[in-house]
């Protein structure tokens, strides 16, 4: 932690680690397929033909390039809507890693600094979330809220900050007992000042690397969410949703309407868990000689 | 000339020898059948969806039944029957020697047993089922008595011109008093009639198996064993049966049907079926999910004007339906085809919306059931499709979905604006249609059966007429009255009569498709 200066710095040695470069490439052309869709596709996502349903895209000839990856179950352009999903996507994914960072640093900072009975029943709250698959606790809270994006991403928000607290808590428990802490407590500083200004920027690095890695497994659980019609609704491109509503064509032989919102899940998911990875590699000084 | 005559003379013998040939049934086998989803019970009076009335169709049997591939009635388990001057008293005459399959006898005590433990209260039977079907479709029997061992009498409060052709319906199939005293509750895990076919297992969502019953009073069945398996999937189903580890499948994928047409060792069935796929708006003041534009018989019209029916006949079901322009098919009698749809012209639905008060539209709510039904393939892709259209008069529909068993409830319940459904016939007459779907009688917030909640007092009127009517000619101008009056209302938007379809592996023979979807095994053979 201390050996990096600055973000540039970080970024030298990210370039020095040729996966890491990769996902971050990766992350950034997604980044801005989901700042500017509109600049990149070539129809509208949410305009619909039916008499153009399952059309073959570009290899199938010149007069099909109109819709570069063909069209869907209802004749809409997979190619762009899977350039707007990408939004959804990522907004998805960071929004619902932030509600669990948020939570996850708040249980785990409390748990790990206090110990004693504030551990233990947060910690068994923690253990009682842990019990459930993570995709049928997401289906679950999805029960409770009814379907939706905003509340999928609470959902998934939730499931992920068990892990996030975990992660927190046991950085806590070290540093809760190093000697510049005890030197703080003995000026007479506050728990709060100690929490907020030493403890919590030294958990940091391993949330970072954690919530890269969330960000990536909360995309996908968007996904499964959206496949199972609980997520984002109809007409709205996700990438989920759009493997859902075309799956039934692969006997029909309509592959590209599943086969590239599932490309672009995978893309995305592999992006995250490389720079996350190459994160980890970074920071963490066991692994870096 | 004669040595043409010859020739064709020739050609007919040696294609007629082979079709004897090929026409020769064979004992023994076991077929197994791709079912799209499991039975709830196998009690043929407690069901309702038609994935459980295949199953009981081959244990189980009634008094008449249809016809073979039309909803013409003929005797079955009764020899004939007389009807009473006033159309109150049916008296039927029961065949003998028939066993059912736990070895007891049928006869008119289990004719008796067998209705009575769904209407009278203090049969020692009632408790154990919901009888849905009894309410819906033979409230009006009065009694059933035993006149002799082979005789008994049903009674009818009112006279009913549907009754004879309801008898062939699965709620009123005989099943054995022995073995449903044996198992009380669970009769409905351990069926016992006098069927083809005699049960051996049930897994649940997993395979039901049935084997052939050797005393079958008809002669023993060609089929040794009949095994259904549950296959959720459209796709799965179609690999299955191009493998071969299935026989036949029901419910195929529109989109499949060209690869099914390719493949030299499927054979498709297809037959008009009596159904119809529909979209509801509600207009019941007293349900919670009323919607006050719905109230306006304009802004339904504007609805019906705006959804492009024919694109989503053509290509969302492929070929696989006719689009509807009333709540009963076209092959049902009484079907009134003066009526002239309203035709998809978006400019006259927003004309009629801005008339009503709504030019600029409103938002609201698109129920659709998740599964896929025989009178709709793919829900969801339908009501997406429908809500690009609504979205083109100004109309946002949200579109809402919950799992089937609770999407009946709510629906039942009210709590839609807009809801899509559906109905398959149960004895091919308008008033299974017309009186379950439309009638006021069934418009109860809670258990509708009309789920537009549209209640207009001139077609109860009509459609009460109809019922106690015999003569047939009558009955037939009512209900094509019936059908303009709910066109005008336009409660609905009658969206699709979809064909049943089948398709089997080309060694199943003497399979016959229904129009209601009852499937008969006892003819089914294989061919090796």
């Amino acid at each position: 932690m201390r050996s990096i200066e600055s973000i540039a710095e970080a970024l030298r040695l990210l370039c020095r680690n040729r996966a890491a470069l990769v996902g971050l490439v990766i992350l950034g052309v997604y980044v801005f397929v989901a700042l500017f869709p509109w600049l990149l596709a070539p129809n509208d996502p949410l305009k619909r033909d039916l008499a153009l349903r399952y059309r073959p895209g570009f290899w199938a000839g010149k007069e099909f390039a109109r819709f570069p990856l063909g069209t869907d179950y209802l004749g809409r352009c997979v190619l762009s809507r899977i350039l707007w999903g990408t939004r959804t996507s990522l907004l998805v994914g960071v929004i619902a890693v932030s509600i669990s960072t948020g939570l996850g640093m708040f249980l785990g900072l409390l748990s790990g600094y206090f110990g004693g009975w504030v551990d233990m029943v947060l910690m068994r709250v923690v253990d009682v979330l842990f019990a459930f698959p993570s995709i049928l606790l997401a289906i679950t809270i999805m029960a409770a809220l009814g379907p939706g994006l905003e509340k999928a991403m609470i959902a998934i928000g939730i499931v992920y900050t068990p892990q996030m607290a975990r992660v927190v808590r046991s950085v806590t428990l070290v540093i809760r007992e190093m000697e510049f802490i005890e030197a703080e407590r003995a000026l007479g500083a506050s728990h709060a000042r100690i929490i907020w200004y030493h403890i919590l920027p030294n958990t940091l690095p391993p949330v970072v690397v954690y919530a890269t890695l969330g960000v990536a497994g909360a995309i996908l659980d968007a996904a499964a969410l959206g496949f199972l019609g609980l997520g984002a609704m109809p007409p709205a491109p996700e990438w989920g949703a759009m493997l859902s509503g075309s799956h039934k064509a692969l006997t029909s032989g309509a592959w590209w309407a599943v086969a590239f919102p599932g490309l672009a899940i995978m893309t995305a998911v592999l992006g995250l868990n490389l720079l996350g990875d190459g994160m980890r590699d970074l920071l963490d000084p066991r692994l870096r000689m | 000339m004669r040595k043409v005559l010859l020739l064709v003379v020739g050609v007919f013998l040696v294609l007629g020898a082979g079709f004897v040939w090929a026409s020769e049934p064979r004992y023994g086998g076991t077929l197994i059948y791709g079912s799209a989803g499991d039975a709830t019970r196998l009690d043929p009076a407690d069901v309702t969806d038609g994935i459980s009335i295949t199953r009981t169709d081959a244990m189980f049997e009634g008094l008449v039944r249809y016809k073979p591939g039309t909803t013409e009635i003929e005797p079955w388990l009764a020899e004939s029957w007389e009807v009473s001057e006033d159309g109150l008293t049916f008296t039927f005459h029961l065949r003998k020697g028939v066993k059912f399959h736990d070895g007891t006898d049928f006869n008119a005590d289990a004719v008796v047993y067998s209705f009575k433990r769904q209407f009278d209260p203090n049969h020692p039977f009632h408790q154990y089922g919901e009888w849905a079907y009894w309410q819906w479709m033979f409230s009006y029997v009065k009694d059933v008595e035993k006149v002799d061992d082979y005789t008994v009498r049903i009674t009818l409060s009112q006279p009913n011109a549907s009754f004879l052709t309801s008898m062939a319906m699965f709620t009123v199939a005989i099943v054995s008093p022995t073995a449903c005293e044996k198992y009380k509750g669970d009769f409905f895990k351990n069926p016992v009639g006098t069927g083809p076919f005699k049960f051996v297992e049930w897994v649940k969502d997993d395979h039901m198996t049935v084997e052939a019953f050797e005393d079958y009073w008809g002669g023993r069945p060609y089929l040794d064993r009949i095994i259904f398996r549950v296959i959720p999937d459209p796709s799965v189903r179609l690999l299955e049966l191009e493998k071969g580890s299935i026989h036949c499948m029901e419910y195929p994928n529109p989109d499949d049907l060209e690869r099914i047409a390719k493949n030299p060792d499927l054979v498709l069935l297809e037959l008009p079926g009596i159904n119809v796929g529909y979209l509801a708006m509600n207009m019941g003041e007293d349900t919670p999910g009323f919607q006050k534009p719905f109230g306006d018989v304009r802004v339904r019209r504007a609805i019906n004007h705006a959804i492009n029916k024919k694109a989503i006949v053509e290509h969302l079901y492929k070929g696989t339906a006719i689009p509807a322009k009333n709540p009963i098919p076209p092959t049902m009698w009484g079907y009134n085809d003066d009526i002239k749809d309203y035709e998809y012209d978006p400019e006259k639905a927003k004309a009629l919306l801005a008339e009503a008060g709504y030019p600029n539209g409103f938002e609201t709510t698109l129920w659709v059931m998740p599964v896929s039904r025989p009178y709709m393939f793919d829900p969801p892709k339908i009501a997406e499709a429908i809500q690009a259209d609504l979205e083109e008069v100004g109309i946002r529909a949200n579109i809402y979905t919950v799992e089937w068993g609770t999407y009946l409830q709510e629906t039942e319940a009210g709590k839609h604006p807009m809801c899509l459904l559906g109905w398959i016939g149960d004895n091919g007459d308008p008033d299974n249609f017309l009186y379950v779907l439309l009638d006021k009688d069934n418009a109860i917030v809670g258990s509708a059966g009309n789920v537009a909640f549209y209640r207009n007092d001139e077609l109860h009127e009509i459609l009460i007429k109809a019922q106690q009517t015999y003569d047939q000619k009558e009955r037939e101008a009512l209900y094509r009255k019936a059908q303009e009056i709910i066109h005008n209302d336009a409660p609905w938007v009658p969206l699709a009569h979809a064909k049943l379809q089948m398709v089997f592996r080309k060694n199943v023979k003497g399979f016959v498709l229904h129009p209601l979807d009852r499937k008969y095994f006892q003819s089914v053979w294989l061919e090796e």
